[in-house]
């Protein structure tokens, strides 16, 4: 089972950081992210 | 402003990252955990780097954010993708050396150029980006530094975000959207036209994520038809042969070896 528990996280662990310097722009880009998901 | 507090959003795949040291939110769908770096190069570079120690599944750094333009050609709106990041701001007076450069990851690079081809309203430049902690406001200091870069637009944060990444030895990638033409203007034309800059960013990083998960799931399921073509665009796209002439040398390592044949290493 914890095996199982390793893989299912590696499956969903963040692969991509986007990193936005600003809280300004990094609000707006989330916004987006949740309009479009 | 967004409240980090206020938990799952975005029809429950957005999830905040309450144990971290600074604003993170994990969007689960495309495997993408959007932080909050920091204003300038060492700040960006510390949250950047401890960011790939909390998440060791990190395949790849994206810096975003606005830019002046140092390239008449270039518009309010269009979205610069760094094929390399420049220090404008290393500034080595004992010695003579090249300004440090970082290249943007020459994958992720070939599937945004091929993914982002259907994109329409602004122009997306493929091209070399200067980075440095300065307001650029004039238009002799913007020449000043296109001259000594080469580079199309100028921003702060990017080489702080690549160091951290080629530390760890991993890619990095940098996309900026142009809010002004790094003059006298500049303060203002940002504010004005960030939302536009960012939307337009927005519209390129939705493509690339949803290229990059794709490949990630070919990659984890084993669909080795579905990425065979990616792989040979990107060995071709490899960098040219050195001018010296090299021999191939057997050795305990299975990457091949080249020294130069006139015997200089």
């Amino acid at each position: 089972m914890a095996t199982r528990g390793i893989d299912m996280f590696s499956a969903i662990a963040p692969r991509i950081l986007v990193l936005a310097p600003l809280a300004e722009e990094w609000s707006i880009l989330l916004r987006a992210c949740e309009d479009a998901i | 402003m967004v409240d980090p507090a206020a938990g799952l959003r975005g029809r429950h795949l957005t999830r905040f990252l309450p144990d971290l040291k600074l604003p993170c939110a994990h969007v689960l769908a495309w495997r993408m955990a959007l932080a909050r770096a920091g204003h300038g190069k060492t700040q960006c570079a510390v949250q950047a780097q401890y960011l790939i120690g909390r998440f060791p599944s990190a395949a790849l750094v994206v810096c975003v954010d606005a830019a002046g333009s140092l390239d008449p050609n270039l518009s309010v709106g269009d979205v610069v993708v760094g094929t390399e990041t420049v220090e404008h701001d290393y500034r080595l007076l004992f010695a003579t050396k090249p300004l440090p450069r970082f290249r943007g990851d020459i994958a992720a690079l070939m599937r945004l150029r091929g993914a982002s081809a259907g994109l329409s309203g602004f122009r997306i430049a493929f091209d070399v980006i200067a980075s440095g902690d300065e307001d650029v406001v004039s238009s002799s200091r913007a020449a000043e530094i296109q001259a000594q870069t080469g580079a199309v637009c100028v921003a702060w944060e990017g080489s702080g975000a690549a160091r951290a990444a080629a530390f760890n030895n991993i890619g990095s990638l940098e996309i900026r959207g142009i809010t002004d033409a790094a003059n006298k203007e500049a303060p203002q034309d940002f504010h004005d036209n960030l939302p536009i800059a960012m939307a337009n960013l927005f519209r390129l990083l939705e493509v690339l994520l949803t290229t990059e998960s794709r490949y990630a799931v070919c990659q984890t399921s084993g669909n080795y038809h579905a990425r065979a073509p990616d792989r040979k665009r990107i060995l071709s796209a490899r960098p040219p042969r050195p001018s010296v002439r090299t021999k191939r040398v057997n050795s305990t390592n299975t990457t091949p070896r080249m020294i130069p044949l006139d015997g200089s290493v």
